[in-house]
């Protein structure tokens, strides 16, 4: 049988998704476990896996210029969209930083003075936790590969799990709404939407539920860091009602939890997750 | 020549947007001219601390999509072979994947039928408003686009009228993160102080120092977490400039709206602080 792909998500960052995720990899559900957070990825730091291989992927070219034979035409700077390419000293350079790899500098160049090398794009690691497999992958500093990463390591982790005969494949997903989180949300089954019940965390989840409503994807949510205000509470919970998006759990602002947390140890004591994974079973 | 100021941290959450609205405002009450702009477009919160904004202007942001002319196409594949984005397919004619597709125009260029023209679609907004005595430019990508750059170099473009420029960064250390500390002064690392805020921040350094950015930290959350951060500075060499405690009052009154510079007399006086450090810094 298929896992059941479930992909914990927030539009915010902060907002409680390695703790949610975290707490569902510790019950004793058959899992692979997958923090598609690949530029910043902190649940290995959480379950403590230990690491059984890792591996440099190069996902992507970036563009090099050979100096002594370019002649400074300018035409790949022109042609470049990403501003990746400037004028120094009369000769094309290119910002590593900035460079896409898209190939357009070299297809324009005249005199064959760029070539497209492979890049590192970053590292797969592969680990066992006491609670399952855990993939997980380090982004190298500043690539612009994020979401093939994301792709490449959930496949990785996606095929595992079938290999096993695992009931979950669980997903700790990266902030925000961009090329990552398509990455990220795209094939899931269910997404764990934690919303975070400040001002801010209502409206960064409202534009994370627009994007996952393109999906055919079921939601659940969770309200993380709630009590703070009767006002917020019940705008969260009216917002819910009318998306008819299941609350499935309420976890209070406490700071007993965050320090707990904040010192990475899973406050499970503080947390009772079972109508979460009720809800999602 | 106005000083622009990049707070990042690697991490979310980590009290980015809470700290650049804060020390935008302690520079307003300097008498200082300061625009804050609000660079995580994909998720934009700023304007969130601001009771009294006055919407200025509002405009649309652009980008080119290719567009395959179905009759002008022989499907020969020239387009597919070039793109390294995997984001166009062929079958009896090609197809672009809009969703994969960088906007690079190599398609249109390989093309030897010129059969694909590029066409410009909305994906995202730029919006400008003035209150609490200073300027803020957010950025709205638009849900469903994958790719923030275009956005977020426009919000740049856009704000420019104060001497100083505050920008409130995206999280992470990809793309993102690097389109928007391009051409910072400096990036002041707002890192939490838990083993989680130490990882991400390192990566988040090692991108600034390779761009030739300096690095200069403001430690949040001071005294939850093991002091890790503390170390990996060390380590760095990078000068702590503040230290904000965790006060649960405080979180309280952010997660409500209320703006940090009003929040507590206590995180008032480490921002008045932070802004003479940095004043201090730049104009010697």
């Amino acid at each position: 049988m298929r896992p059941k792909e479930i992909v914990v998500a927030s539009g915010k960052g902060g907002a409680g998704k390695t703790l949610i995720t975290a707490l569902l990899a510790s019950t004793p559900e058959s899992k692979v476990i997958c923090d598609c957070d690949v530029e910043a990825s902190n649940l290995h730091l959480l379950l403590g896996p230990k690491i059984e291989s890792s591996q440099r992927l190069h996902l992507g070219t970036v563009a090099r210029v050979k100096r002594d034979v370019c002649r400074g035409c300018g035409r790949c700077w022109q042609a470049c969209r990403f501003s990746a390419i400037e004028d120094r000293d009369g000769k094309a350079y290119v910002v590593p930083e900035l460079c896409e790899g898209c190939g357009v500098c070299a297809f324009v160049c005249p005199a064959s003075a760029i070539e497209m090398v492979e890049e590192d794009t970053g590292d797969v690691f592969f680990g066992r936790t006491d609670w399952g497999e855990l993939f997980y992958a380090e982004l190298l500093p500043g690539r612009g590969s994020s979401g093939r990463l994301v792709s490449e390591l959930k496949g990785r982790a996606r095929k595992r799990a079938m290999a096993l005969g695992c009931r979950w494949l669980l997903v700790d997903g990266p902030p925000g709404l961009g090329c990552p989180v398509i990455s990220a949300i795209s094939g899931a089954d269910v997404v764990v939407l934690v919303v975070e019940a400040s001002l801010s965390g209502l409206s960064d989840a409202e534009r994370l539920l627009a994007l996952v409503r393109r999906f055919d994807v079921e939601v659940v949510a969770v309200a993380n860091k709630s009590g703070i205000s009767g006002e917020l509470d019940g705008r969260l919970q009216a917002w819910l009602e009318e998306e008819s998006v299941p609350l499935a759990l309420r976890i209070p602002f406490s700071p007993d939890i965050a320090c707990l947390y904040a010192n990475a140890v899973l406050p499970k004591a503080l947390v009772d997750i079972s109508p979460l994974v009720d809800c999602i079973a | 020549m106005a000083v622009r100021i990049a707070l990042a941290g690697g991490k979310g959450g980590t009290g980015k947007t809470t700290l650049a609205v804060g020390l935008a405002r302690a520079f307003v009450s300097a008498g200082e001219r300061v625009s804050l702009l609000d660079l995580d477009v994909e998720e934009p919160n700023a304007h969130l601390f601001f009771k009294d904004l006055r919407e200025v202007s509002r405009r649309e942001v652009l980008s080119s999509v290719p567009v395959v002319r179905q009759e002008d196409c022989t499907a020969c594949g020239r387009c597919r072979d070039f793109c390294r984005f995997n984001a166009i397919v062929v079958f009896d004619k090609a197809i672009v994947l809009e969703e994969f597709c960088h906007r690079c125009g190599g398609c249109v260029l390989v093309c030897p039928e010129g059969a694909i023209e590029e066409r410009e679609v909305v994906i995202g907004e730029v919006v400008k408003a003035v209150g609490g005595g200073l300027e803020l430019v957010s950025g709205w990508l638009k849900v469903g686009q994958a790719n923030p750059g275009p956005v977020i170099r426009e919000v740049k473009a856009e704000g420019v009228g104060g001497q100083w420029l505050v920008l409130d960064c995206p999280p992470g250390s990809g793309c993102a993160f690097v389109e928007s500390v391009e051409g910072a002064d400096l990036l002041l690392g707002v890192v939490e102080d838990t083993p989680f805020g130490a990882h991400d921040f390192r990566k988040a350094v090692r991108v600034a120092r390779e761009m030739g950015i300096d690095v200069l930290v403001v430690v949040n959350r001071y005294g939850m977490g093991n002091g890790e951060v503390l170390r990996v500075c060390e380590e760095e060499g990078i000068e702590v400039l503040a230290k904000v405690p965790f006060r649960e009052e405080v979180h309280r009154s952010l997660a409500r709206g209320i703006d940090p510079y009003s929040a507590s007399g206590e995180l008032r006086a480490i921002l008045d602080s932070l802004r003479d450090a940095l004043m201090a810094r730049v104009r010697g």
